[in-house]
């Protein structure tokens, strides 16, 4: 598996950090044979030979025996650790970008409070008004500017305490950031918080349910590689793993509605079930149609296929594609809009109603590194992964291609990944901040009758694809074929409008009710139609009967 | 078909309570729902949550300090409580009032009705689950409450109105405030609009959803926005005009419904145009108003504030029919109560959201569970107004 | 019209138009790109002045916010006054009296009960007229406002004379740097302490002998430097735990003694007690309290004139 090449070599620094402490140790053991051997001559009435007990033991040829299992025991703990810490950290900036965007999206922030520029400083110092040291008054247009952009940009306020309320740094980074560890201290707060159990609740499943929950979603992460060499492990069935184990969290959620003894949650728990199962095969579906048009399901595979063989990501072959896997995606992580399970009007918290404390706040969080994981998940699939945007491009440009190849490489490739898929989560929350919930008859007949025949034609165009135009490179044809086509078929629908429909004002199909409404009129029981012309259950029972030998006279 | 008798259950029906403090309700009530699976099977709402026996207050206070307990009926829309009352204390003692000061309730009232309706509009946002629009609605409704607390001196509850006029003249530089502010909102409309009507989710949401059939709305006696909702052009406003509404150019809006009747996105729509009617019903009083806008006069002034006897001996009544944000108010006050007819012996107060609530839960039978909100929302119940 | 224009299910409305408008309305936040005539929508919007020519002709030229566009929930920037961004006002820390409250909580506002307790004569119209009731008489040790005159001022003399036996005030050396450094917000309990309170003991000529109430003993001064005084009831002690900041009692007041302040503040407290509200606690702005005081001053002093020429007149006759 032979990965673009990138200097942040985390796999391999830290092989060759355990192998050289190793080496070292296994040089600073002494080589002699140790003769540890010892000889017990018995008197000859007793036993016949001497007897030879203990052996040589050579610690050196011992401990390199041994060495490469704990050069791999090390290499795995330590890679793991620096993933895991990575990916935590990585994942702060999810509920910062969440909670910034979506205050400018509701027009609830101001420029003042979050838009903080680097050269300004708290109420206009800036590492102490450097430009007055500048010979000849040569900084005074830098304080000039320095003034008039924190003017309109920054802090300063006429009144201190305001000023004081507005540097709120000690929430954030020195003047960066302000409020970036907000995570933190929520996450503090739920570990201090009680755990109660409902009075009532199947205690078993009720523990288990946040177990499964965020170990799932954790795990997840083990096969996400941030960088070409930035991954805990990549065996070759990775994404086939990956999705699998994305699709056990559905169980945990499952298990939460039905175990806390509340019927809000067992509603938010039963439409979770119904919607993450339906959107499972889509999921799948699309995801396999991007692993037969990479040839490979080992996620590094996918991302070199983008970066060195194709040149051209995959969200441009397979747009169609790229949209499922964003769709449903956010069915899977549950946002707005395929938020009912937890819909706050109605069910309060939906399955996570009676979860308190650290329980809840994992599980939260669990919601948040799903997202994340979708995120890295798209960009790694379908953006190029750690490859910078016609990075294949600009490499092979004549005269600067040379130069920005030298600039590309200055940048990890995990930068990159994490760009995208930053950004990538920005328009998960816009696609929050703008559009309605979509009610569960609606999700699961979206999913099934819409998604799920969508994404066998994705799968499609990808066999098509991958068998009959892929030879080596796609050429120039196919690519903008397929730019095209995408580009065409957004065109289509965002300009479609049923003008028909507006001028009749008809209502869409699947909303008529189809059924009268009136009290005591339920459309879906057929028991009911019973009841109204039996009133007894000996009649009820009679009349079952009749029919029942109706149907053996009939079969 | 039915294989054994013994085998037939009723599959997880069971009742659900939407209790007093829930995030969708707009208010202290219950409503419980009898749901199989997510489909409601029968309802029971169960109201009185917050009753303060105000028509039982008000038997002790005289007919100024009524006022300031009417503001607290529908907290949401105070202006036309005071408003619905004083008209009828005006029926009672048989006041005249100066056309100035009806020009100046008109102003009131219809500045209240649109913060009514975008207090209405930002909740039923999150209801369907867009959350931005609450924000936004609520940005707009701050506008309003500036110019309403400009009038009243507060923002909520005003105590506006008095027996023959109203408390004071529009103040300094109100007509040019109010002109201003309320143009911005026209301008903003559009987007709220964008964010429901043009969108295809919320479409879907609200559209063949908790139909309501005009015969039986009639029947049942629910008003407002609900019936316009259905096809009936009944607004109390046009039917039986009171105030200057007859002297300005406008018209209530009424939807066209489909065969089966108004559905919840009628009732929105119809709501949304009447913010825009009384926007510029607004625009159209500081116009006309007589002596102009821009003229002051000291509290008590003759030109808004009549002459009015301060007792209804025994014997009297009055009563007047007010249009609410939320339909038809009435109250009803005899007179001859204590301090010789100083205090009025019965007020009694007609809520419409108290006769559209049983109504409305009726009409949730047979939708899913998550309809309920859109469902419940579109009538906008304000529980102030319902428990008294 | 009663449909939207647009208003049907499709693609455009499915994704495109509501993430277009919730887009426009984060960029709006956006300093520069905010002002983008493309990010606002079009009709019916006419730029407006932000105040009208009655204000602007009280605040003056020099207020910031002289010269800008009204923009609902915007504020331009000193620098540049085209460029807008949203301004959250930060109280507590920031108090609007400093942004000048006329503009934001309007001269018509129900807020605090403020008392002129000179011109108040416990008529006991506001205690009737209050729904809740929440107003109480209580007695204060104070000067009438017919004593408060100056000598060389036009109503002077009208007052009444100093007793033995009654009470006298002094007023303080700083009496009117009291008056103007009395913060409202902040000394909310209690008021300006402009005289100091004494019984008379003794007249003697010009100097009478008065025992301070402060109980710094017997001092002679002069007859010059006193007022007479007098407890009185008053209106008192308002519970604004019951009000409900109606503006009844205003209203009822025929002294133009009671008001209902611009103040929002100073009316917190952590017993039920701490909301009962006594006569030091419900002041009302120095220059206001001065204009109402001399308004009083001058109705009663001529009322007080009128009736001694009439005296005069009929002792001649």
């Amino acid at each position: 598996m032979m990965a673009t090449g990138d200097w942040l070599d985390l796999r391999g620094w830290v092989d060759g950090l355990v192998g050289w402490s190793m080496d070292n140790v296994h040089d600073a053991l002494p080589s002699k044979d140790l003769d540890l051997t010892v000889t017990i001559s018995p008197p000859k009435g007793i036993w016949p030979e001497d007897i030879l007990l203990g052996r040589v033991v050579n610690l050196q040829d011992g401990f390199a025996d041994m060495q490469p299992g704990l050069e791999g025991l090390f290499s795995a703990t330590m890679i793991c650790t620096v993933v895991f810490t990575t990916m935590m950290l990585t994942m702060l900036p999810i509920p910062y970008i969440e909670r910034k965007f979506i205050g400018r999206l509701m027009d609830r922030l101001g420029a003042t409070t979050t838009l903080r520029s680097l050269w300004i400083g708290e109420s206009g110092v800036t590492a102490g008004k450097w430009w007055n040291q500048l010979p000849f008054g040569m900084g005074a247009p830098i304080g000039w500017l320095n003034k008039t952009l924190n003017s309109i940009w920054g802090n300063d306020h006429k009144l201190d305490a305001v000023s004081r309320v507005n540097n709120r740094g000690y929430h954030g980074y020195w003047f960066l950031l302000p409020g970036f560890f907000q995570a933190f201290a929520d996450f503090t707060k739920f570990a201090g918080k009680e755990h109660i159990v409902p009075k009532d609740a199947d205690r078993p499943v009720y523990e288990v349910a946040p177990v499964i929950i965020i170990s799932t979603t954790v795990l997840v992460f083990a096969f996400v590689p941030f960088g070409p060499h930035f991954y805990v492990s990549s065996p070759e069935l990775s994404v086939v793993f990956m999705m699998a184990i994305f699709g056990v969290a559905p169980l945990g959620v499952f298990f939460a509605g039905w175990a806390s003894n509340n019927k809000y949650t067992l509603i938010g728990g039963m439409r979770s079930a119904a919607q993450l199962t339906a959107y499972e095969i889509p999921l799948l579906i699309t995801v396999l149609g991007v692993c037969v048009i990479s040839g490979s399901f080992n996620v590094i595979e996918i991302v070199d296929f983008q970066a060195e063989e194709s040149n051209v990501w995959n969200l441009f072959m397979l747009p169609l594609g790229a949209a499922l896997f964003l769709i449903t995606m956010i069915a899977e992580v549950e946002r707005i809009p395929f938020d009912m399970p937890e819909a706050e009007a109605e069910l309060v918290e939906g399955w996570w109603t009676e979860y308190g404390g650290m329980r809840w706040g994992l599980m939260f969080a669990a919601e948040y590194q799903r997202c994340y994981a979708a995120c890295l998940l798209f960009a790694l699939f379908f953006l190029g992964g750690w490859e910078a945007p016609f990075q294949g491009t600009m490499e092979s440009l004549p005269i600067v291609g040379g130069g920005l190849e030298f600039l590309l490489a200055l940048i990890p490739g995990i930068a990159w990944v994490l760009i995208k898929a930053w950004a990538l989560f920005a328009v998960f929350v816009w696609i929050r901040a703008s559009l309605h919930r979509v009610r569960t008859d609606q999700i699961l007949e979206f999913g099934w009758q819409w998604l799920l025949p969508l994404s066998i034609v994705n799968l499609a165009i990808a066999m098509f694809l991958r068998v009959w135009v892929w030879d080596g490179s796609w050429g120039i044809v196919a690519p903008i074929v397929m730019i095209l086509s995408g580009v065409l078929g957004l065109v289509i629908l965002v300009v479609d409008e049923d003008k028909e429909a507006l001028e009749t004002m008809r209502r869409p199909y699947s909303t008529y009710a189809v059924t009268k409404a009136y009290p005591g009129r339920h459309p879906d029981s057929k028991l009911e139609d019973l009841q109204r012309q039996y009133t007894s259950y000996s009649a009820v029972k009679a009349a079952s009967s009749v029919s029942l030998s109706d149907t053996e006279a009939g079969s | 078909m039915l294989a054994r008798s013994s085998e037939v259950r009723i599959m997880a029906e069971m009742w659900i309570s939407m209790g007093p403090q829930h995030p969708m309700t707009h208010g202290l009530w219950t409503l419980k729902v009898k749901v199989d699976g997510e489909t409601v099977v029968d309802t029971e709402p169960d109201l009185g949550y917050i009753h303060r026996g105000v028509e039982k207050i008000c038997e002790a206070r005289d007919f100024t300090q009524i006022t300031t307990y009417c503001d607290r009926l529908c907290y949401a829309s105070a202006n036309t409580w005071s408003h619905s009352y004083i008209y009828a204390v005006e029926d009672l003692l048989e006041v005249e009032v100066p056309e100035r000061a009806e020009y100046i309730r008109l102003i009131a009232v219809e500045l209240q009705r649109i913060a009514s309706h975008l207090m209405w509009l930002g909740a039923y946002g999150p209801d369907i689950g867009n959350l931005s629009v609450m924000v936004w609605c609520l940005r707009e409704r701050e506008m309003m409450m500036d110019l309403l607390q400009e009038l009243g001196g507060s923002r909520m509850h005003y105590n506006f109105p008095r027996v023959g006029g109203v408390k004071r003249d529009l103040p300094h530089g109100f007509a040019q405030r109010a002109r201003a502010k309320v143009s911005l909102f026209l301008n903003r409309i559009q987007e709220y609009e964008a964010l429901f009507d043009e969108s295809t989710i919320f479409l879907i949401r609200t559209q063949g959803v908790g139909y309501t059939k005009p015969e039986e709305m009639v029947n049942h006696g629910v008003t407002g926005p609900n019936l316009r909702a259905g096809g009936v052009n009944y607004d109390i406003r046009t039917a039986h005009p009171y105030s200057v509404y007859s002297e300005l150019d406008w018209e209530p809006p009424v939807e066209r419904p489909s065969i089966k009747g108004a559905d919840c996105y009628d009732r929105y729509r119809v709501r949304v145009e009447e913010m825009r009617v009384s926007a510029m019903m607004v625009l159209e009083a500081l116009d006309k108003i007589p002596r102009g806008a821009d003229t002051y006069h000291a509290p008590g002034d003759p030109a808004i504030l009549g002459k009015a006897p301060s007792r209804a001996p025994e014997g009297t009544s009055g009563s007047h029919h007010f249009e609410d944000s939320r339909g038809e108010s009435m109250f009803y006050l005899a007179g001859g109560g204590e301090g010789r007819g100083k205090m009025p012996y019965r007020v009694s107060i007609r809520s419409p959201i108290f006769i559209t609530i049983p109504y409305a839960s009726k009409c949730m039978v047979g939708y899913k569970v998550a309809d309920i909100p859109a469902i419940m929302g579109s009538f906008d119940p304000c529980i102030g107004e319902t428990d008294r | 019209m009663s449909y939207h224009p647009h208003g049907t299910p499709s693609f455009r409305n499915l994704v495109v138009r509501p993430m277009w408008i919730t887009l426009k309305t984060a960029l709006r936040t956006v300093p520069f790109l905010g002002k983008l005539k493309f990010l606002k929508s079009g009709y019916h919007a006419q730029p407006a002045d932000m105040l009208d020519p009655e204000t602007s002709r009280r605040v003056g030229e020099s207020h910031p916010s002289s010269g800008q566009k009204f923009s609902a929930d915007r504020e331009t920037s000193q620098l540049m006054p085209f460029v807008e961004r949203p301004v959250t006002v930060m109280y507590p820390y920031e108090r609007l009296d400093d942004l000048e409250p006329w503009l934001f909580v309007p001269g018509n506002y129900n807020g605090r009960i403020g008392v002129i307790w000179e011109t108040c004569t416990a008529c006991k119209q506001c205690v009737r007229a209050c729904p809740n009731d929440c107003l109480h008489m209580t007695s204060e040790v104070r000067v009438n406002v017919l004593d408060t005159a100056e000598e060389g001022d036009d109503w002077h003399g009208f007052g009444s004379e100093l007793e033995v036996g009654g009470l006298a005030a002094m007023p303080r050396e700083d009496f009117h740097e009291i008056e103007e450094q009395h913060d409202l917000v902040k000394d909310h309990t209690s008021a300006p302490q402009q005289y100091e309170f004494a019984e008379v003991i003794d007249i003697t000529g010009e100097t009478a002998t008065v025992n301070w109430m402060d109980g710094s003993g017997q001092q002679d001064v002069a007859l010059s430097s006193i007022k007479p005084a007098e407890e009185d009831i008053v209106s008192g002690r308002i519970d604004l735990g019951r009000c409900m900041f109606c503006g009844l009692c205003m209203e009822a007041c025929p002294f133009e003694s009671f008001f209902m302040t611009n103040e929002y503040d100073g009316m917190s407290g952590f017993t039920r007690e701490d909301l009962w509200m006594d006569a030091d606690r419900t002041r009302v702005l120095p220059s206001v309290h001065k204009e109402r005081v001399d308004m009083e001053l001058a109705k009663r002093a001529k009322k007080e004139k009128a009736k001694r020429e009439r005296k005069a007149a009929k002792a001649e006759a």
